[in-house]
């Protein structure tokens, strides 16, 4: 007789059981990251009593990570048992792809960002207004994310990203004077 | 108090709390954008403002957007924020009887008394725990770091608490890049001077809050459908008087909920609205589910009461009482302000003014509910991939100002691709808020307390009757978490056969 599955609040509804093989790929790498941050802390030097080391905490929790990554691992190992086929298998949203070309250009941005060496300044009615790499790339890259997203008119994306823009750009680096990349 | 009330009442403070209730409603009330988001986008974004009006606009939008998800979960059936999917359930029914204006007018109404409950019993809670907190010393102090965690993570991950545990853990081993505050040893820095001052906290939950619901909600196709006719949005009062001890009750769930790390308004909202449904008259309870306006009136006041709960820890203990309250003590860190049981002698005043912006933000969220209804439903015509996209050069700014480093923004898209990563694996990412935020308060009183005990004798750490105690509470927090992780699986289990 099955029991009846009472639910239990949560904070956050998606989290809880994967399929048992996702569940043991990601005890696996959470034991991979406890084990190297273990022995990272057993290398820390200690300047004082074992009491004060700065690795101590550090080691207990990487410790106390590792047994319970191997707790999830034997419990998705003992659920794959039981699974069929159907039930254990990777699952992707089904946007999946999407979201993986937006993480692509996502880091296209950080880069255009990081490297594009743009530095100029406009004068409007005595107001000096910065161009920097950030209004640049923003541009450039907002208007292609809403081109292939939003998928309206390439002017429309323009005009909107430009508009945005103009206002972060005038809000943050002329009003709040908060530099920005 | 009343010092603090003139000072809150000056132009620039009423104008910026005005414009953070009037920002948090919009945005609360648009589909996939949610408190906790809003909230860690304005730690970045607050670090070119003054203490006083960081604090009135980011109170503003916590208080603005705790009501404006009960908009499209009334009108369009979508919730805006997850706490409001119970004012949806019984809320769209009545929008489709013609009656969406009085449903809403009621949300906004019992969204006020769960403020004022809120606010009402943080005064009066405040001086008791903040008298109980400074005899917490060292040791007491860890522990209570610890539980905060733990409990984050139970709360977050509901039938399965060690995915809970297991991200709040790695969200202090993240803590722990960077200099030592004893020694002064680098530690997990490789010698990359971006990682000697530690990874920025305030990067990793733009990242993790922001931007991963951006990736999250972007690709994802299909639009918000637009609203019938309203109706004329009327306050409600009549209705909400027949309800009253309905109300009270969900304002005190929702107070202690809020109190509690890592249950926020989400678990208020629903358990306020569970047991609103199991004392309801007969005659009421025929109505849960069809449109009930006592389930709207639980579910608003509980989701709004947590506001000042989640507000209470944080102030007296520096522990978080959810997301959104993890961000303000974010934006105060920035600001050098060190929240906890000596807040009142080191800040002298703040408390004082946190009430009365408070008060002020409920009053200003009440009227200008009321007056933004109708423009809200316009904004619901504004496609989501176009408001998602907007979001991102904010998210950039956001983590950049802090301290000007791009390395920043690498963190922060880490976060957000470890965020995207926690969603498919079914990882609550709550508990790495808490994590990384009181890692260093764990550590440093971890280590303080045994240095302390060190050659006392045992009589000495017998005497720790408070420690004792909270060591006791944090067994207790593993057990119950094991116990119902057993209890999950065995169901999964039977099942899977």
């Amino acid at each position: 007789m099955t029991e009846n599955p009472k639910p239990v609040l949560s904070e956050d509804p998606n989290a809880g059981l994967a399929a048992p093989i996702m569940d043991l790929m990601a005890a696996g790498v959470i034991a991979v990251i406890a084990l190297w941050m273990l022995a990272e802390s057993l290398r820390l030097s200690v300047p004082g009593a074992i009491t004060t080391a700065p690795g101590l905490l550090p080691f207990i929790t990487s410790a106390s990570l590792l047994i319970m990554a191997v707790i999830l691992g034997a419990n998705a190992l003992a659920r794959r048992r039981v699974a069929d086929a159907k039930s254990d298998r990777i699952e992707l949203p089904a946007d999946f792809r999407r979201t993986l070309f937006l993480g692509a250009i996502l880091v296209v941005y950080l880069l255009g960002l990081q490297f594009l060496p743009v530095e100029a300044a406009i004068t409007i009615a005595s107001v000096r207004f910065v161009i920097g790499a950030f209004e640049v790339t923003t541009l450039v890259v907002l208007t292609a994310i809403l081109r292939f997203y939003w998928q309206a008119a390439l002017w429309a994306c323009f005009a909107v990203t430009f508009g945005w823009l103009a206002f972060l750009s005038v809000v943050f680096r002329t009003v709040f004077q908060v530099p920005l990349p | 108090m009343i010092d603090a009330f003139l000072h809150v009442l000056s132009p620039t403070l009423l104008l910026v709390s005005l414009g953070g209730v009037v920002l948090g409603i919009i945005w609360g009330a648009l589909p996939g954008l949610s408190t906790t988001m809003a909230m860690m986008l304005l730690i970045g974004l607050s670090s070119g403002l003054s203490l006083d009006v960081a604090l009135a606009f980011m109170l503003g939008v916590y208080n603005g957007s705790s009501f404006g998800g009960a908009v499209s979960a009334v009108l369009i059936n979508i919730p805006g924020t997850p706490d409001s999917i119970p004012t949806m359930l019984e809320g769209y029914p009545l929008a489709k009887q013609g009656k969406g204006g009085e449903a809403l007018g009621l949300a906004i109404t019992a969204s006020f008394l769960g403020n004022w409950v809120g606010i009402l019993l943080l005064v009066a809670c405040m001086p008791v725990i903040l008298a109980i907190a400074l005899n917490f010393k060292s040791w007491e102090m860890f522990l209570l770091a610890v539980i905060g965690i733990s409990i984050c993570g139970t709360m977050s991950s509901g039938s399965l608490p060690l995915k809970g545990w297991i991200t709040g853990w790695l969200g202090m081993l993240a803590a722990f890049v960077g200099y030592d505050a004893i020694h002064g040893v680098a530690r997990f820095t490789y010698d990359v001077p971006a990682l000697y001052d530690g990874i920025s906290y305030v990067a990793i939950l733009i990242g993790m809050f922001g931007l991963t619901e951006v990736m999250r909600s972007l690709p994802e196709q299909g639009g918000s459908p637009l609203p019938e006719k309203i109706g004329r949005t009327t306050p409600s009062i009549g209705i909400l008087l027949r309800y009253m001890p309905s109300a009270f009750r969900s304002g005190l769930i929702g107070m202690i909920t809020g109190a509690i790390p890592g249950a926020g308004a989400n678990i208020a909202a629903f358990l306020a609205y569970d047991i609103g449904r199991r004392r309801a008259k007969p005659e009421e309870k025929a109505k849960w589910g069809k449109g009930s306006y006592e389930g709207i009136v639980c579910a608003e006041v509980a989701n709004n009461a947590n506001m000042g709960g989640s507000i209470l820890p944080t102030l007296t203990l520096g522990i978080p009482g959810s997301a959104p309250a993890a961000a303000l003590m974010a934006a105060l860190q920035m600001k050098n302000v060190v929240l906890g049981p000596t807040v009142e002698v080191d800040q002298p005043g703040l408390v004082a003014v946190i009430y009365a912006l408070l008060i002020v933000a409920n009053i200003m969220t009440w009227f200008a509910a009321l007056a933004l209804i109708k423009p809200c439903v316009k904004l619901f015509m504004l496609p989501r991939e176009l408001l998602l996209t907007l979001i991102i050069p904010i998210c950039v700014i956001g983590a950049y100002a802090v301290r000007n480093e791009m390395s920043d923004v690498w963190v922060m898209l880490g976060a957000a691709f470890i965020g995207y990563a926690f969603h498919i694996f079914r990882f609550p990412p709550a508990p790495v808020v808490l994590g990384v935020i009181l890692a260093p308060l764990a550590d440093e009183n971890f280590r303080r307390a045994l240095l302390l005990f060190d050659n006392k004798g045992f009589d000495f750490f017998a005497q720790q009757y408070v420690g004792h105690a909270l060591v006791l509470i944090v067994f207790a927090v593993f057990i119950e978490g094991m116990l119902r992780e057993r209890r999950t699986r065995k169901i999964a289990a039977e099942v899977a056969r």
